[in-house]
């Protein structure tokens, strides 16, 4: 099927934009008459124009290559319209490319000129404009050229030196399809035709976008390491009396160390409690200082954290576990992981400090007491991803090829609370425990012959868990339905180029309760046990 | 006037089977069949001396299945503790002294519907309650037509604001409960009376009106105690409030004396 294309230059005018025609030997310009035959004839354009301008380039009519043998565009004289064989993907969601040929680098394009009642000397001229700053603009004369095309010579190691100043994740997004380098072909003719032909194809510009060669790969296998840090906290009403303990443990790591000191003073109406704990391994330490002081029933604590530069050996691990190769090679070392792993670490200590946030919420109410748990795992799994631009056999076009295989759990997390609150006006204990984990797992490969489903993955969190109330003994609390509570966000995997986004918060702590009493009228009262807690919210690459 | 420093509560923990769990036959409560529950209602003015009884009537089962969540488990748990009467008991601390969980096996064959389970233990000597005493009652057509007009007259004095009134039709439930709850009868009167003011502020009490087609009599105790419900096992005697309070009054109703009282 042929169709006109979308967009056709703007015809300029005949006299501006061809290349001008040869100057005879006699030092006449070709094709015009001389000032005397000027005087005497009304002046006359010897016809110069072609009827088909083909463009191909070295894997047209190749098997398994392109099974296109050109692109063509021809004048249709019936229908007064330039004509092309141009064909394009079934999936609605490629758009038609129209205005150019794409091609892998290296290629040649040869463009060639046929048909039409002949051509002034010199014409047809093709003019090659190369992408900026790649050399100057050529006019080449004749029918039929071939015309070597590149992409930008040393592109990849020039991104490569890029790397230690814009870091890890910029440097890694250099990769990811950067855009073509955009040849522009012209070839033009005098557009003169003998009467009765009242159309003319007189010029057609064309671009070749030229794509780089390489096919990209990145690996990530990193161990799962769970991150667990509890506190608590118990006093009994009346005559103050407190305790508080708190643990930290790694575990995926072999070889951890831990050590504890603990304080306690003691006087007439205030208890202080000071317990210093360090874990490490041979790689590192990381310390940990708690402070728990009670005033009159106040709870006033406080928890700093202190880690050595040394590397621990998440930190190892993380970096080992990166790789990224070219054309199967290894540039792996091209790329500090530091920014990575700090990322990682970022993450883990974000969702860690639920524990800060539900602190906060339960020393409203220090009498009854808080314990809580928050359990975390981030990236652990295995991703590969695999990309590069590759012609597509049957058209003009190049796409964008990608290959994933995805196990990885972005974020897992665990939160096991137990505190008190006021609800409908008697205090509570909320207790019970929240997970919410961001997995990705799937398979998938680029595939331009048909409409597959779009290049974009979005997972929600599984969520598990179950919140409780319990009131003081007497009057009790029923849930009326089921408490919400728990994680939500997204994780969001484009392929095409690649881009792994995620967000996790943990959402509201919603209910409605009963305040069933014995001897009054019993209340029931929606509540909001805790807000919304955004917890993290990044595009990761 | 004795103040009891402990009170007796079940620790209730179910997810997965849509229950009601009695004491002496008494409804406590209900729980759904989607949602886990977890609660510790007080049952002591629900206990005798001698030998009492514990059950749970299965109504429903969730589907195999439908309950994956190690976190939040199918289970059906209910224990019988004793713990300090206004004192917050953590969660994971409860003391049981005995009571009864069911957990079928995956290749167990479906029971058949409703099924009760039930356990029994003994109790020292303690006070005898007014409802164990009460006239056996038969929800015969003039027995419902009493018990409506007794309804009635509760959600009269409702929707009068006639706390004195509701009072006087309350009297045994106070004289019996305000002791087992830390109080004097005259002040957990003075306090209903107080928390009334408080949800009618601004005028914004309201009663549900009473729909006879919509009450649902549930004999219990032995045909002792009657529970008056909506068909969707709501307390018939409900209403909203201030503040966007719903407020509800539910009650058990037993004949002493010819009469029909209000004793839980």
């Amino acid at each position: 099927m042929t169709q006109r294309p979308a967009q056709r230059p703007a015809r300029p005018s005949p006299r501006k934009t061809p290349p001008p025609a040869l100057k005879s030997k006699a030092g006449q310009p070709a094709n015009k008459p001389c000032a005397t035959c000027q005087k005497q004839q009304p002046r006359k354009v010897p016809p110069c124009d072609f009827d088909k301008l083909e463009f191909s380039c070295k894997h047209c009519g190749v098997a398994d290559k392109r099974e296109i043998k050109s692109v063509a565009f021809w004048l249709d004289m019936g229908r007064g319209k330039i004509m092309t064989n141009q064909v394009h993907s079934p999936n609605k969601r490629n758009p038609a490319v129209t205005d150019r040929f794409e091609v892998i680098e290296p290629d040649t394009i040869t463009v060639k000129a046929s048909g039409g009642p002949g051509y002034s000397p010199g014409h047809p001229a093709l003019t090659v404009q190369p992408p900026a700053g790649r050399g100057e603009v050529k006019v080449l004369r004749g029918p039929t050229h071939a015309v070597a095309v590149s992409y930008e010579p040393n592109w990849f190691k020039n991104r490569l030196a890029n790397i230690t100043r814009i870091g890890f994740f910029a440097g890694l997004r250099q990769f990811f399809f950067p855009p073509p380098a955009m040849w522009v072909f012209t070839m033009a003719a005098c557009g003169a035709r003998p009467a009765p032909q009242p159309k003319a194809f007189y010029s057609w510009k064309h671009k070749v976008a030229v794509y780089p060669p390489d096919i990209f790969k990145i690996g990530l296998q990193i161990p799962s390491v769970r991150k667990r840090e509890r506190a608590d906290s118990r006093y009994s009403e009346g005559k103050v009396q407190g305790s508080s303990s708190s643990s930290s443990d790694t575990r995926g790591l072999a070889r951890t160390s831990q050590s504890t000191k603990e304080e306690m003073r003691t006087t007439g109406n205030t208890e202080l409690y000071r317990r210093t704990e360090s874990v490490g391994n041979r790689h590192g330490t990381v310390t940990q200082t708690q402070q728990l002081g009670t005033i009159r029933g106040r709870d006033y604590s406080s928890d700093k954290y202190e880690g050595s530069d040394a590397p621990d050996g998440r930190a190892l691990s993380t970096a080992k576990s990166f790789t990224f190769t070219r054309n199967g090679a290894d540039w792996t070392q091209s790329f500090k992981a530091a920014e990575f792993i700090e990322f990682l670490l970022t993450l883990r200590k974000q969702i860690l400090g639920l524990i800060e946030f539900f602190k906060a919420i339960a020393n409203r109410m220090p009498k009854i007491g808080w314990t809580f748990s928050v359990e975390v795992e981030v990236f652990a799994g295995s991703l590969e991803y695999e990309w590069g631009y590759k012609e597509w056999p049957k058209n003009h076009t190049v796409y964008r090829y990608y290959k994933v295989e995805v196990a990885l759990t972005l974020v897992s997390a665990k939160a096991e609370i137990a505190f008190g609150l006021e609800l409908l006006s008697a205090k509570a204990q909320v207790y019970g425990a929240v997970t919410g984990e961001l997995k990705l797992t799937f398979t998938r490969e680029a595939n331009p012959d048909r409409t597959g489903p779009a290049a974009t993955v979005t997972v929600p969190p599984a969520v598990g868990g179950e919140i409780g109330v319990r009131g003081a003994l007497g009057d009790w609390v029923e849930v009326v339905g089921k408490i919400n509570a728990g994680f939500e966000g997204a994780a969001v995997m484009e392929l095409a180029p690649f881009a792994l986004k995620a967000n996790l918060d943990l959402s509201a702590g919603k209910g409605t309760f009963t305040a069933k009493s014995k001897l009054f009228f019993s209340v029931t009262k929606s509540a909001t046990l805790w807000e919304k807690r955004p917890i993290w919210s990044r595009t990761i690459l | 006037m004795t103040i009891v420093s402990t009170v007796d509560y079940l620790n209730v923990s179910i997810h997965g089977y849509a229950c009601e769990v009695f004491v002496n036959r008494a409804p406590i409560l209900r729980t759904p069949v989607d949602a886990p529950y977890t609660a510790i209602p007080s049952v002591s003015e629900w206990l005798v001396s001698g030998d009492n009884e514990i059950a749970v009537r299965v109504d429903a089962i969730a589907p195999p299945g439908a309950i994956v969540d190690p976190l939040s488990p199918r289970r059906l748990i209910v224990q019988r503790c004793v713990g300090p009467l206004g004192e917050i008991v953590p969660a994971g601390e409860d003391v049981p002294i005995d009571g009864l969980t069911w957990a079928p096996l995956p290749d167990d064959p479906p029971p058949t519907l409703p099924l009760r389970i039930a356990y029994e233990f003994r109790l020292p000597r303690g006070p005898t309650w007014a409802w164990q005493t009460a006239t056996p009652m038969k929800l015969d057509a003039a027995t419902t037509a009493e018990l409506l007009m007794f309804l009635d007259a509760l959600h009269a004095d409702l929707s009068l604001g006639d706390i004195p009134g509701l009072l006087s039709r309350l009297r045994i439930k106070f004289a019996e409960l305000a002791p087992l709850y830390g109080m004097t009868p005259a002040a957990a009167r003075a306090g209903l009376q107080e928390q009334f003011t408080e949800l009618a502020k601004d005028n914004a009490w309201t009663v549900e009106p009473l729909r006879p087609d919509d009450i649902v009599l549930h004999l219990c105790c032995d045909g002792r105690v009657v529970e008056p419900r909506t068909r969707d096992d709501q307390p018939v005697l409900r209403g909203q409030a201030a503040d966007g309070n719903a407020w509800s009054l539910p009650v058990f109703i037993s004949r002493i004396d010819g009469m029909f009282e209000v004793v839980r």
